[in-house]
């Protein structure tokens, strides 16, 4: 018999799997992180780079989308800057397509994992989502840092505003990709239309465009698009009184907590049918 | 204790649902060393998965009144393209132990040397299951659930196992999936004989096994 074998205490039953709400909950805490780590070691690796990456990406993507558009529109359009402009469109869609994406395949590629009965669906999801959250803040963080201290880049007017548009983006980021994350594994056809559906939704996402450039009884339809409020917000953060910004907080509101109530239902759901290996 | 009550599991078949378990009602005592007997595809694997509350039933429910060990299997509770090592310090969070006692006693149980550092997807079936029978040691359960795993293991290991494990004085519950009746016979007091859904409780392994034969 090997030695540590012997020298280990029993423990008793409550340290392997706690008991008791704020103990589970801490628990669920404590999974979620370490689902975390497991995730940046997979996908970043140990060497080169590692998670520096989670930032390089989508810092890749922005300038090259930055220098296609001021190529085409000389700086400016309606006014508006256009690095400005773009990096507080990309960057959100950066993260929704991302919490999507890394949602639908989530399954799949942690099956294993839920052999440990405290790892459950949504710990997945929250884990990767979280992450997209991460690295998109921290992305746009950087990157407009480096674009401020270049001086082509000035800081937003209303940071509440700012905040509040990106709080939003997040949510319903976050929502999209539990219900997307489970869809996708009640249904596997589901999967090929996420594809379509982004990209349908890209051009009426308020990437490409403001509220207040819209004739104004498209605008009033274009405000059911939540991603498009959120987008407003942020703009009207971003570049204050110098634009005119459009969104209904209670809509977006409510779309955002019934996606995510949605998705947490599924989510329950969804355990009670997988078949695990 | 493991309390099992009503049990049912079914899976989409091909005609309809396929019945895999059916009002199942057993209970798992303290130090109780069961067998589950049947045929391929009779639910072993299920029924253990259910125990293990990795899957969820149809209906009824399981109670763990002690510490249940993950299903120790052949597939599953690894992360493939993570090293060992990454697998350790995973499971070292989830279980909340400290990585570096459990690190100690999977090097000195599974013998793994290097191979720690290689991707468990590139491990033998052998190495994976010296790895999940050295961290669920590690972790200390009260009772184990093990999915036929054992056989795949080599002399060396299969000796640790009985000693830790497998032999009454180890003092842990356990419930164990094999069609090795030497085996079962030798190592647990009571059988599980799973057979078209229903499962049968047996208190003397030798009947279990001549049922089990017949089948």
């Amino acid at each position: 018999m090997p030695s540590s074998e012997a020298a280990a205490p029993a423990r008793p039953l409550r340290s392997v799997l706690p008991v008791g709400l704020m103990a589970a909950a801490r628990l669920q805490m404590i999974v979620i992180g370490a689902l975390m780590m497991r995730e940046i070691h997979t996908r970043y690796g140990r060497e080169n780079l590692g998670f520096i990456w989670l930032i390089a990406e989508p810092f890749v993507f922005c300038m090259g989308v930055i220098g296609v558009w001021s190529a085409l529109h000389e700086g400016y359009q309606h006014g508006v800057p256009i690095l400005a402009f773009v990096l507080t469109g990309y960057m959100p869609l950066t993260l929704w397509r991302h919490c999507v994406q890394r949602a639908v395949h989530c399954f799949r590629a942690n099956a294993s994992l839920l052999y440990h009965r405290q790892v459950r669906m949504l710990d997945l999801l929250i884990a990767r989502i979280v992450l997209e959250v991460y690295g998109a803040l921290i992305a746009y963080a950087v990157i407009a840092f480096i674009f401020w201290a270049l001086g082509f880049y000035q800081l937003p007017k209303d940071w509440a505003l700012f905040y509040l548009g990106w709080g939003y983006i997040i949510a319903f980021s976050a929502g999209l990709g539990l219900v997307m994350g489970c869809v996708s594994e009640m249904a596997e056809w589901s999967e090929k239309l996420v594809g379509p559906f982004m990209y349908f939704l890209l051009p009426i996402s308020g990437v490409f465009f403001m509220a207040d450039w819209l004739p104004a009884r498209y605008r009033e339809w274009a405000l059911y698009v939540p991603t498009l409020n959120a987008f407003e917000m942020i703009r009207g953060g971003q570049f204050g009184p110098s634009v005119r910004v459009h969104y209904d907080l209670a809509y977006t509101s409510w779309f955002c907590a019934i996606q995510f109530a949605l998705g947490l239902i599924l989510c329950r759901r969804v355990h009670r049918h997988l078949v695990i290996e | 204790m493991i309390r099992v009550e009503q049990l049912r599991k079914t899976y989409p078949g091909h005609h309809g649902r396929h019945v895999v378990l059916d009002d199942v009602n057993i209970e798992v005592q303290p130090g109780q060393r069961l067998a589950v007997l049947g045929r391929n595809g009779a639910g072993k694997s299920t029924f253990i998965r259910l125990l293990g509350k990795v899957e969820l039933p149809d209906r009824g429910r399981v109670e763990h009144h002690m510490s249940v060990s993950w299903p120790l299997g052949f597939s599953g509770s690894f992360q493939g393209s993570l090293s060992g090592l990454d697998n350790v310090r995973f499971i070292a969070r989830i279980y909340r132990r400290e990585y570096g006692a459990l690190r100690a006693f999977v090097d000195d149980f599974a013998e793994l040397g290097d191979f720690l550092y290689q991707p468990v997807k590139t491990y033998s079936s052998g190495m994976r299951a010296r790895l999940a029978f050295a961290l669920s040691l590690a972790i200390q359960f009260d009772c184990y659930l093990v999915d036929e795993v054992i056989m795949v293991g080599d002399q060396r290991f299969h000796a640790r196992c009985r000693e830790a494990l497998f032999d009454r004085q180890a003092g842990r519950a356990l419930v164990l999936a094999s069609h090795d009746t030497h085996f079962v016979r030798q190592t647990c007091d009571a059988a599980l004989v799973l057979d078209k859904g229903k499962v049968r409780f047996y208190s003397d392994v030798d009947e279990a096994l001549s049922v089990y034969e017949s089948l």
